[in-house]
């Protein structure tokens, strides 16, 4: 279970408000949960083979996380995930 | 002047005559052209004829600065430049950010008019009301880095500069104009740095202290109060990884260039290129522009050569696209130094990494050997050659003699089928963005006035599901679909000319900044009362009194177009193999601007209705 802060630009996929609580005990399941949750954002943050996308800034309090890690990154209770995009470029 | 947020004076500087003389602004102009690149281009076009050459000395260079500018808004410190462009031969405009432009603002000035060619090298040094040209025989042959640091010890730290290195110095026509020293903020695109070289101008020096007037100061108040929390929250990425923060999306989707645009992903190299692998390995600190709290701007320590130790800008996401991926250099610290040596020297990076992608395939297809660049082996991912081709470029040295003039020249230099791989827009080479993967951006690059330009329309951010709240349009998601996409590219061609006028940095966005925003600051600071309506018209206004300079040189219609690579070759990847439908999103674009599909020259009754009679 965390507590997952939902970028401006998606807001509107998730019907709206800043923070979202999702089940999961990795970063990864975290993820797919709320993709599983709302699945105008299943596109948006994963790719067709349930990858993270890299449209992301993942972060875990104040750590980014790399795509790679989030399997093996553990969220508990009171984590904060925040989900931010990134440009596409300069 | 009536209005607030400008003083309402033009700097004059004739280098041949060495006259120096200041000109009124009148609230007319400003309120039709605002300020910015708007009144650049409104001067340009009034003062030039179709045959003006862009390296003669009555081809103006001229600096301007917005209403915004100087007034501590959030991303306001920022200056546009507007000339003929010796790259293309069209129209050009290019701004920066870093500290100039409201140094200079605060000297009592909205713009800079530089005609004429100085005898000898000279600086131009402005300190509030006072102007002077001043010898520049010791900085002639400097690099951008020495030159800031010898005006800082003749003027004091707090003296702002606008330069150009040995590539300006020689009229490269890749050449830019470096701001801020040490930090790399460059006026990059167009070949500015060949017009000031050709005016024997070394360096615009400024130190302004004045306070810019705001007519409603309690309103502008409580709108930076409002801004403050959005603008430091919201462009976090932006913040954390600099704008190459999203290199591996981009490789993802297709976006990136890579083996001159021809390959469809360098995933191995957009991870090492990334800006988080800059941060998590080479990072020394972050960098922000005048008004600014984003701090995108990247600092790294020189690890060798003239400047080791020193604090230097990092890489940008365009200098990685193009210095980088496009060549299959994946390797971070050779595109750093590729980075640094661009600023040492006053070269852009797109350009310059654009035509040493395009020498690259020109070696793969045997088209040019080792006895054409001097036993220089142009092969993929040789960065050793990527620097010394810098360095060639810069001094029109060996091959960079045949390089300099940018991939169009190049190609025609070359021959045989090299106009089939070199890829630029009006003779402008394109930024990092593909318009096989977005198609806002084909339209984009097909109708920006200075060539192949990701800045002019700003749609790249836009097109899957991210948006701008209170634009008006609906939210573009399927980045392959051409619903909507013309009509989205007008309305941000508007609104990025009217940033562009005030000047404000586009990155604003992100933080608040939006339409509402800037409306309600440009009427706090100037006095004004626009709405909407009139905000979209001024900035359309604009755009098309810049399409009207070039039709006046013979651009229309037949150069709206895409390079043959990204409009019929296929390139795999994220594109997924996509072509854009080019004419049709040009047809409903030159409907929506009332331009003739023919001709791409605006109607009469919409030159008439946006009151350009006298520019047509």
């Amino acid at each position: 279970m965390a507590r997952v802060f939902i970028a401006e630009p998606f807001r509107r996929l998730v019907g709206g408000g800043e923070w979202r609580t999702v089940k999961g005990c990795s970063l990864k399941e975290v993820l797919s949960r709320l993709a599983e949750e709302y699945p105008a954002l299943r596109d948006k943050l994963l790719l067709p083979d349930g990858r993270p996308r890299a449209h992301f800034l993942i972060y875990l309090g104040d750590r980014v996380v790399g795509r790679e890690d989030l399997e093996d990154t553990p969220v508990h209770q009171d984590s904060e995930v925040k989900i931010f995009t990134v440009l596409a470029g300069g | 002047m009536n209005a607030k947020g400008y003083f309402g004076k033009i700097l004059r500087v004739d280098l041949s005559s060495g006259e120096i003389r200041t000109e009124e602004l009148d609230d007319q102009v400003v309120e039709s052209f605002i300020g910015g690149n708007g009144l650049g281009t409104k001067i340009l076009y009034e003062e030039t004829a179709a045959d003006t050459d862009p390296l003669g000395p009555d081809n103006p260079l001229i600096f301007a600065v917005g209403p915004l500018t100087g007034t501590k808004l959030f991303n306001s410190d920022r200056f546009d430049v507007v000339s003929k462009s010796p790259l293309t031969g069209i129209y050009a405009e290019a701004s920066a950010g870093g500290y100039w432009g409201g140094k200079f603002k605060r000297c009592g000035f909205d713009a800079l008019v530089v005609t004429g060619k100085a005898e000898k090298p000279v600086y131009l040094y402005i300190e509030n009301d006072k102007a002077e040209l001043r010898d520049a025989g010791h900085l002639w042959g400097l690099e951008t880095f020495q030159t800031i640091d010898e005006l800082q010890a003749e003027h004091g730290d707090a003296v702002k500069a606008v330069i150009i290195g040995a590539a300006g110095e020689n009229q490269v026509r890749v050449a830019n104009l470096i701001t801020d020293g040490y930090h790399g903020r460059a006026v990059g695109r167009c070949g500015f740095g060949a017009v000031m070289g050709s005016k024997n101008l070394k360096a615009v020096a400024v130190n302004g202290s004045k306070e810019v007037p705001v007519a409603d100061p309690e309103s502008f108040k409580a709108l930076q109060k409002r801004l403050g929390p959005i603008m430091r929250k919201g462009p976090q990425a932006l913040r954390e990884g600099g704008t190459s923060v999203g290199t591996e999306y981009c490789n993802e989707i297709g976006n990136m260039p890579v083996k001159n645009w021809k390959q469809g992903s360098f995933a191995e190299g957009a991870k090492k290129l990334t800006g988080m692998t800059l941060v998590e390995t080479l990072l020394k600190d972050r960098y922000h522009c005048g008004s600014c709290v984003i701090n995108c701007g990247r600092v790294v320590e020189a690890v060798d050569g003239p400047y080791k130790g020193k604090l230097t800008a990092g890489t940008e996401y365009e200098t990685v696209g193009l210095m980088g991926t496009n060549l299959l250099v994946g390797d971070l610290p050779t595109v750093l130094k590729a980075n640094q040596l661009c600023n040492r020297h006053g070269l852009d990076t797109i350009s310059t990494g654009s035509v040493i992608g395009f020498a690259m395939e020109a070696w793969e297809r045997g088209l040019i050997s080792a006895e054409d660049t001097g036993g220089v082996e142009l092969t993929w991912g040789n960065g050793r050659a990527v620097l010394t081709m810098i360095e060639q470029i810069a001094f029109k040295k060996g091959f960079g003699a045949v390089l300099e003039g940018g991939v169009k020249r190049a190609a025609e230099k070359i021959g045989g089928e090299a106009g089939d791989f070199a890829l630029e827009v009006k003779g402008l080479e394109p930024p990092a963005h593909d318009p096989r993967a977005k198609m806002t951006v084909a339209v984009g690059f097909a109708t920006s006035n200075r060539g192949a330009c990701h800045l002019a329309a700003f749609t790249h951010d836009f097109e899957e599901g991210d948006s701008i709240e209170d634009l008006g349009l609906p939210v573009l998601e399927d980045r392959f679909s051409i619903q909507g996409k013309a009509e989205n590219v007008v309305v941000m061609q508007h609104l990025m000319t009217m940033f562009d006028s005030l000047v404000c940095c586009k990155f604003g966005l992100f933080g608040g900044l939006t339409v509402g925003p800037l409306i309600e600051a440009l009427n706090a600071v100037t006095g004004w009362s626009f709405d909407r309506q009139r905000f979209f018209k001024t900035g359309e206004r604009i755009f098309n009194l810049k399409r009207l300079y070039n039709n006046r040189l013979g651009i229309g219609a037949k150069d709206d177009v895409l390079p043959k690579r990204m409009r019929y070759e296929p390139k795999g990847g994220g594109t997924q193999d996509h072509l854009p439908p080019l004419e049709k999103m040009m047809k409903e674009y030159y409907n929506l601007r009332s331009w003739n599909p023919a001709t791409g020259v605006p109607e009469k009754r919409k030159v008439e209705e946006l009151g350009l009679s006298a520019y047509a």
